[in-house]
Protein backbone atom coordinates (compact mmCIF):
# COMPACT_ATOMS: atom_id res chain seq x y z
CA UNK A 1 0.00 0.00 0.00
CA UNK A 2 2.75 2.44 1.06
CA UNK A 3 4.73 1.70 -2.49
CA UNK A 4 1.09 1.86 -4.33
CA UNK A 5 0.55 5.58 -2.77
CA UNK A 6 4.70 6.56 -3.16
CA UNK A 7 3.94 5.77 -7.18
CA UNK A 8 1.34 7.28 -7.55
CA UNK A 9 2.31 10.51 -5.67
CA UNK A 10 6.05 10.35 -7.07
CA UNK A 11 3.76 10.32 -10.84
CA UNK A 12 1.11 12.86 -9.38
CA UNK A 13 4.04 15.61 -8.46
CA UNK A 14 5.95 15.36 -11.62
CA UNK A 15 7.30 18.90 -12.76
CA UNK A 16 6.16 18.65 -16.81
CA UNK A 17 7.76 21.95 -17.48
CA UNK A 18 4.60 23.85 -18.84
CA UNK A 19 3.48 27.09 -17.91
CA UNK A 20 0.57 26.59 -15.76
CA UNK A 21 -3.12 28.09 -17.23
CA UNK A 22 -5.89 29.22 -15.75
CA UNK A 23 -9.15 27.48 -17.14
CA UNK A 24 -10.38 30.78 -18.19
CA UNK A 25 -6.90 31.36 -20.09
CA UNK A 26 -7.23 27.96 -21.22
CA UNK A 27 -11.22 28.43 -22.66
CA UNK A 28 -9.74 31.80 -24.75
CA UNK A 29 -6.88 29.76 -26.51
CA UNK A 30 -8.76 27.43 -27.33
CA UNK A 31 -11.59 28.95 -28.76
CA UNK A 32 -9.25 30.85 -30.63
CA UNK A 33 -7.88 27.80 -32.50
CA UNK A 34 -11.31 26.78 -32.92
CA UNK A 35 -12.00 30.41 -34.66
CA UNK A 36 -8.74 29.18 -36.49
CA UNK A 37 -9.85 25.76 -37.84
CA UNK A 38 -13.13 26.69 -38.36
CA UNK A 39 -11.89 29.78 -40.41
CA UNK A 40 -10.39 27.42 -43.36
CA UNK A 41 -13.35 26.18 -43.38
CA UNK A 42 -15.13 29.33 -44.21
CA UNK A 43 -11.88 30.09 -46.42
CA UNK A 44 -12.47 27.14 -48.49
CA UNK A 45 -16.37 28.13 -49.18
CA UNK A 46 -15.25 31.71 -50.19
CA UNK A 47 -13.08 30.25 -52.97
CA UNK A 48 -14.89 27.99 -54.22
CA UNK A 49 -18.00 30.71 -54.76
CA UNK A 50 -15.33 32.97 -55.94
CA UNK A 51 -14.50 30.07 -59.07
CA UNK A 52 -18.52 29.23 -59.27
CA UNK A 53 -18.93 33.16 -59.96
CA UNK A 54 -15.79 33.06 -62.24
CA UNK A 55 -16.64 30.10 -64.49
CA UNK A 56 -20.41 31.35 -64.71
CA UNK A 57 -19.43 34.56 -66.09
CA UNK A 58 -16.99 33.44 -68.29
CA UNK A 59 -19.43 31.21 -70.03
CA UNK A 60 -22.47 33.91 -69.82
CA UNK A 61 -20.00 36.14 -71.61
CA UNK A 62 -18.15 34.07 -74.21
CA UNK A 63 -19.38 34.66 -77.56
CA UNK A 64 -16.92 31.33 -78.49
CA UNK A 65 -18.91 28.08 -78.15
CA UNK A 66 -15.70 26.18 -77.24
CA UNK A 67 -15.39 28.46 -74.52
CA UNK A 68 -18.94 28.65 -73.36
CA UNK A 69 -19.02 24.56 -73.38
CA UNK A 70 -15.82 24.47 -72.14
CA UNK A 71 -16.80 26.90 -68.84
CA UNK A 72 -19.85 25.16 -68.20
CA UNK A 73 -18.35 21.80 -68.15
CA UNK A 74 -15.64 22.77 -65.88
CA UNK A 75 -18.65 24.40 -63.60
CA UNK A 76 -20.69 21.19 -63.65
CA UNK A 77 -17.32 19.70 -62.55
CA UNK A 78 -16.03 21.86 -60.25
CA UNK A 79 -19.54 21.07 -58.54
CA UNK A 80 -18.83 17.76 -58.48
CA UNK A 81 -15.35 17.82 -56.76
CA UNK A 82 -17.05 20.29 -53.89
CA UNK A 83 -19.59 17.21 -53.81
CA UNK A 84 -17.18 14.35 -53.42
CA UNK A 85 -15.04 16.32 -51.23
CA UNK A 86 -18.04 17.12 -48.62
CA UNK A 87 -19.83 14.02 -48.93
CA UNK A 88 -19.82 11.86 -46.55
CA UNK A 89 -17.40 13.35 -43.67
CA UNK A 90 -18.20 12.16 -40.17
CA UNK A 91 -18.71 15.74 -38.54
CA UNK A 92 -21.81 16.19 -40.78
CA UNK A 93 -24.44 17.22 -38.25
CA UNK A 94 -22.92 18.15 -35.63
CA UNK A 95 -19.91 17.59 -34.24
CA UNK A 96 -18.92 14.26 -33.23
CA UNK A 97 -17.29 13.20 -29.75
CA UNK A 98 -13.66 12.25 -30.59
CA UNK A 99 -12.94 8.55 -30.60
CA UNK A 100 -11.09 6.30 -32.49
CA UNK A 101 -13.82 5.00 -34.63
CA UNK A 102 -14.55 8.35 -35.55
CA UNK A 103 -11.22 9.20 -36.28
CA UNK A 104 -11.34 6.20 -38.76
CA UNK A 105 -14.12 6.86 -40.65
CA UNK A 106 -12.42 10.33 -41.42
CA UNK A 107 -9.43 8.80 -42.57
CA UNK A 108 -11.30 6.04 -44.52
CA UNK A 109 -13.17 8.82 -46.48
CA UNK A 110 -9.94 10.41 -47.12
CA UNK A 111 -8.40 6.95 -48.44
CA UNK A 112 -11.96 6.49 -50.83
CA UNK A 113 -11.26 9.73 -52.13
CA UNK A 114 -7.20 9.33 -52.91
CA UNK A 115 -7.90 6.18 -54.79
CA UNK A 116 -10.88 7.09 -56.71
CA UNK A 117 -11.95 10.75 -56.34
CA UNK A 118 -8.74 12.41 -57.48
CA UNK A 119 -8.80 10.70 -60.65
CA UNK A 120 -12.60 11.07 -61.06
CA UNK A 121 -12.07 15.16 -59.96
CA UNK A 122 -9.48 15.33 -62.34
CA UNK A 123 -11.59 14.10 -65.08
CA UNK A 124 -14.20 16.07 -64.06
CA UNK A 125 -12.61 19.20 -64.70
CA UNK A 126 -9.39 18.50 -67.19
CA UNK A 127 -11.90 18.32 -70.37
CA UNK A 128 -14.06 21.32 -69.45
CA UNK A 129 -10.91 23.55 -68.24
CA UNK A 130 -8.88 22.09 -71.96
CA UNK A 131 -12.30 22.83 -73.74
CA UNK A 132 -11.99 26.11 -72.85
CA UNK A 133 -8.47 27.18 -73.39
CA UNK A 134 -9.08 25.68 -77.11
CA UNK A 135 -11.65 28.42 -77.54
CA UNK A 136 -9.67 30.87 -75.82
CA UNK A 137 -6.99 30.04 -78.36
CA UNK A 138 -9.17 30.54 -81.28
CA UNK A 139 -10.82 33.83 -79.78
CA UNK A 140 -7.21 35.19 -79.48
CA UNK A 141 -5.06 33.78 -82.07
CA UNK A 142 -2.06 36.08 -80.49
CA UNK A 143 -2.50 34.20 -76.98
CA UNK A 144 -2.12 30.79 -78.57
CA UNK A 145 0.57 29.81 -77.16
CA UNK A 146 0.92 30.84 -73.99
CA UNK A 147 -2.64 29.24 -73.58
CA UNK A 148 -1.70 26.35 -74.96
CA UNK A 149 1.64 26.59 -72.41
CA UNK A 150 -1.25 26.55 -69.57
CA UNK A 151 -2.74 23.66 -70.78
CA UNK A 152 0.53 21.75 -70.52
CA UNK A 153 0.97 23.06 -67.23
CA UNK A 154 -2.20 21.66 -66.08
CA UNK A 155 -1.81 18.52 -67.38
CA UNK A 156 1.70 18.07 -65.65
CA UNK A 157 -0.25 19.47 -62.30
CA UNK A 158 -3.05 17.15 -62.46
CA UNK A 159 -0.57 14.38 -63.73
CA UNK A 160 1.53 15.35 -60.17
CA UNK A 161 -1.32 15.32 -58.14
CA UNK A 162 -2.12 11.87 -59.36
CA UNK A 163 0.87 10.28 -58.62
CA UNK A 164 1.01 11.91 -55.21
CA UNK A 165 -2.77 10.35 -54.68
CA UNK A 166 -1.04 6.92 -54.66
CA UNK A 167 1.68 7.76 -51.87
CA UNK A 168 -1.26 8.93 -49.79
CA UNK A 169 -2.97 5.90 -50.42
CA UNK A 170 0.25 3.99 -49.08
CA UNK A 171 0.58 6.09 -45.97
CA UNK A 172 -3.80 6.27 -45.24
CA UNK A 173 -3.48 2.57 -45.61
CA UNK A 174 -1.07 2.42 -42.57
CA UNK A 175 -2.50 4.65 -40.68
CA UNK A 176 -5.95 2.88 -40.71
CA UNK A 177 -3.68 -0.99 -39.87
CA UNK A 178 -2.62 0.96 -36.67
CA UNK A 179 -5.91 1.99 -36.25
CA UNK A 180 -7.87 -1.23 -36.54
CA UNK A 181 -5.29 -3.07 -34.25
CA UNK A 182 -6.30 -0.64 -31.75
CA UNK A 183 -10.00 -0.89 -32.24
CA UNK A 184 -9.62 -4.66 -31.95
CA UNK A 185 -7.79 -4.33 -28.47
CA UNK A 186 -9.20 -1.35 -26.94
CA UNK A 187 -12.75 -2.34 -25.80
CA UNK A 188 -13.97 1.64 -25.57
CA UNK A 189 -12.68 2.85 -28.65
CA UNK A 190 -15.30 3.48 -30.01
CA UNK A 191 -16.90 5.64 -27.40
CA UNK A 192 -16.24 9.08 -27.03
CA UNK B 1 -24.51 24.77 -17.37
CA UNK B 2 -23.35 26.81 -20.14
CA UNK B 3 -20.73 25.28 -22.46
CA UNK B 4 -18.20 27.73 -21.51
CA UNK B 5 -18.77 26.99 -17.64
CA UNK B 6 -18.25 23.45 -18.52
CA UNK B 7 -15.30 23.24 -20.27
CA UNK B 8 -13.72 25.45 -17.42
CA UNK B 9 -14.75 23.30 -14.85
CA UNK B 10 -12.84 20.69 -16.95
CA UNK B 11 -10.09 23.18 -17.17
CA UNK B 12 -9.98 23.49 -13.38
CA UNK B 13 -10.29 20.15 -12.64
CA UNK B 14 -8.54 17.92 -15.22
CA UNK B 15 -5.99 20.17 -16.38
CA UNK B 16 -2.82 18.62 -14.62
CA UNK B 17 -3.73 14.99 -15.05
CA UNK B 18 -4.32 15.63 -18.87
CA UNK B 19 -0.69 16.96 -19.14
CA UNK B 20 0.19 13.70 -17.14
CA UNK B 21 -1.73 11.74 -19.89
CA UNK B 22 0.10 13.42 -22.92
CA UNK B 23 3.08 12.58 -21.02
CA UNK B 24 2.36 9.15 -20.96
CA UNK B 25 1.45 9.02 -24.32
CA UNK B 26 4.06 11.38 -26.27
CA UNK B 27 7.82 11.92 -25.00
CA UNK B 28 8.32 14.60 -27.49
CA UNK B 29 7.78 17.74 -25.48
CA UNK B 30 6.83 19.54 -29.11
CA UNK B 31 4.31 16.73 -29.93
CA UNK B 32 3.13 16.09 -26.25
CA UNK B 33 2.02 20.04 -26.85
CA UNK B 34 0.38 19.76 -30.07
CA UNK B 35 -1.14 16.29 -28.29
CA UNK B 36 -2.71 18.64 -25.29
CA UNK B 37 -3.62 21.15 -27.94
CA UNK B 38 -5.86 18.56 -29.75
CA UNK B 39 -7.13 16.91 -26.65
CA UNK B 40 -7.94 20.23 -25.05
CA UNK B 41 -9.93 21.26 -28.75
CA UNK B 42 -11.53 18.12 -28.62
CA UNK B 43 -13.08 18.00 -25.36
CA UNK B 44 -14.28 21.93 -26.29
CA UNK B 45 -15.79 20.93 -29.19
CA UNK B 46 -17.49 17.88 -28.12
CA UNK B 47 -18.19 19.03 -24.49
CA UNK B 48 -21.89 20.29 -25.42
CA UNK B 49 -22.47 16.80 -26.43
CA UNK B 50 -21.71 15.12 -22.93
CA UNK B 51 -25.07 14.25 -21.48
CA UNK B 52 -24.70 12.85 -18.38
CA UNK B 53 -24.59 9.23 -19.14
CA UNK B 54 -21.26 8.83 -16.87
CA UNK B 55 -19.38 10.70 -14.85
CA UNK B 56 -17.70 13.75 -16.45
CA UNK B 57 -14.38 12.47 -15.17
CA UNK B 58 -14.63 9.21 -17.07
CA UNK B 59 -16.22 11.16 -20.10
CA UNK B 60 -12.96 13.21 -20.04
CA UNK B 61 -11.03 10.82 -19.56
CA UNK B 62 -12.27 8.23 -22.47
CA UNK B 63 -12.18 11.30 -24.81
CA UNK B 64 -8.47 12.12 -23.68
CA UNK B 65 -7.43 8.94 -24.22
CA UNK B 66 -9.16 7.67 -27.63
CA UNK B 67 -7.21 10.99 -29.53
CA UNK B 68 -4.09 10.16 -27.39
CA UNK B 69 -4.57 6.36 -29.27
CA UNK B 70 -5.17 7.97 -32.49
CA UNK B 71 -2.00 10.11 -31.83
CA UNK B 72 0.12 6.68 -30.75
CA UNK B 73 -1.38 5.26 -34.26
CA UNK B 74 -0.45 7.95 -36.00
CA UNK B 75 3.21 8.01 -34.53
CA UNK B 76 3.76 4.54 -34.52
CA UNK B 77 3.13 4.50 -38.67
CA UNK B 78 5.39 7.36 -39.42
CA UNK B 79 8.11 6.04 -37.09
CA UNK B 80 7.32 2.42 -35.84
CA UNK B 81 8.80 0.79 -32.74
CA UNK B 82 8.37 -2.60 -31.29
CA UNK B 83 6.22 -2.60 -28.22
CA UNK B 84 6.52 -4.19 -25.11
CA UNK B 85 3.94 -6.63 -23.41
CA UNK B 86 3.85 -6.14 -19.15
CA UNK B 87 4.00 -9.64 -18.90
CA UNK B 88 7.49 -9.40 -20.79
CA UNK B 89 9.38 -6.97 -18.77
CA UNK B 90 11.45 -8.17 -15.60
CA UNK B 91 11.14 -6.47 -12.07
CA UNK B 92 13.52 -3.12 -11.84
CA UNK B 93 16.79 -4.31 -10.05
CA UNK B 94 16.50 -1.93 -6.50
CA UNK B 95 20.09 -0.87 -6.25
CA UNK B 96 19.51 2.43 -6.48
CA UNK B 97 21.71 4.30 -3.84
CA UNK B 98 21.39 7.61 -3.78
CA UNK B 99 19.74 10.82 -2.52
CA UNK B 100 15.80 10.58 -2.63
CA UNK B 101 14.78 13.30 -4.93
CA UNK B 102 17.22 11.35 -7.51
CA UNK B 103 15.97 8.00 -6.94
CA UNK B 104 12.12 9.56 -7.30
CA UNK B 105 13.24 11.36 -10.69
CA UNK B 106 15.01 7.67 -11.66
CA UNK B 107 11.81 6.00 -10.94
CA UNK B 108 9.59 8.52 -12.95
CA UNK B 109 12.15 8.27 -16.06
CA UNK B 110 11.77 4.44 -15.78
CA UNK B 111 7.83 4.95 -15.77
CA UNK B 112 7.98 7.02 -18.77
CA UNK B 113 10.14 4.72 -20.82
CA UNK B 114 8.34 1.72 -19.57
CA UNK B 115 4.99 3.69 -20.71
CA UNK B 116 6.66 5.09 -23.97
CA UNK B 117 6.99 1.08 -24.69
CA UNK B 118 3.85 -0.55 -23.36
CA UNK B 119 0.56 -1.56 -25.94
CA UNK B 120 -1.72 1.11 -25.75
CA UNK B 121 -4.29 -0.36 -23.47
CA UNK B 122 -1.55 -1.64 -20.83
CA UNK B 123 -0.49 2.52 -21.42
CA UNK B 124 -4.72 3.75 -20.81
CA UNK B 125 -4.60 1.25 -17.78
CA UNK B 126 -1.62 1.90 -16.08
CA UNK B 127 -1.73 5.66 -16.65
CA UNK B 128 -5.39 5.88 -14.99
CA UNK B 129 -3.91 3.74 -12.36
CA UNK B 130 -1.35 6.78 -11.67
CA UNK B 131 -4.23 8.97 -11.38
CA UNK B 132 -5.47 7.14 -8.28
CA UNK B 133 -8.36 5.31 -10.31
CA UNK B 134 -9.98 2.19 -9.12
CA UNK B 135 -10.03 -0.88 -10.79
CA UNK B 136 -13.92 -0.07 -11.57
CA UNK B 137 -13.77 3.05 -12.86
CA UNK B 138 -10.24 2.08 -14.93
CA UNK B 139 -13.14 -0.60 -16.02
CA UNK B 140 -15.71 2.02 -16.99
CA UNK B 141 -13.06 4.08 -19.22
CA UNK B 142 -11.56 1.04 -20.69
CA UNK B 143 -13.69 -0.99 -21.66
CA UNK B 144 -12.43 -3.95 -20.35
CA UNK B 145 -13.51 -6.20 -17.17
CA UNK B 146 -12.57 -5.22 -13.79
CA UNK B 147 -10.64 -8.40 -13.48
CA UNK B 148 -8.39 -7.68 -16.29
CA UNK B 149 -8.07 -4.67 -15.28
CA UNK B 150 -6.26 -5.77 -11.51
CA UNK B 151 -4.55 -8.40 -13.81
CA UNK B 152 -2.83 -5.38 -15.73
CA UNK B 153 -2.40 -3.04 -12.46
CA UNK B 154 -0.76 -5.94 -10.70
CA UNK B 155 1.54 -6.86 -13.69
CA UNK B 156 3.14 -3.18 -13.90
CA UNK B 157 3.32 -2.95 -9.65
CA UNK B 158 5.70 -5.94 -9.81
CA UNK B 159 7.85 -4.13 -12.23
CA UNK B 160 8.01 -1.27 -10.45
CA UNK B 161 8.45 -2.08 -7.09
CA UNK B 162 12.39 -2.64 -6.70
CA UNK B 163 12.56 1.01 -7.54
CA UNK B 164 9.52 1.94 -4.86
CA UNK B 165 10.99 -0.08 -1.94
CA UNK B 166 13.91 1.38 -3.23
CA UNK B 167 12.56 4.95 -2.80
CA UNK B 168 10.77 4.26 0.78
CA UNK B 169 14.15 3.39 2.63
CA UNK B 170 15.76 6.76 1.62
CA UNK B 171 12.35 8.21 2.72
CA UNK B 172 12.96 6.99 5.90
CA UNK B 173 16.57 7.55 6.48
Amino acid sequence: MQDDRTLIQSWQSQSLGSTIETAEEMLRRVKALDRRRRRATVDSYVVVALVFTCLFTLAAASRDHFMRAGALLALGGFGYVTYVLRRGRPDEGGEPEPSIRVYTAELQRQLGFARHGVWAALAAIVPGATLFSAGLAREYPQAAVLVYLQVAILVAVAAAIGLHSRRKVRALRGELAELQQLEAVVPNAHLG
Amino acid sequence: MSRDELYCQIAREFGPPLERLARAYEADPGLRADLLQEIQLGLWRSVSTFRNQCSLRTWVYRVAHNIALSHVARRQRQNPSAMLRLDDVEPLPATLDVAAEYVREELLTRLRRLMERLPPLDRQVLSLYLEGMTAEEISEISGISPANVATRIHRAKKFLAGAVRKEGEHARR
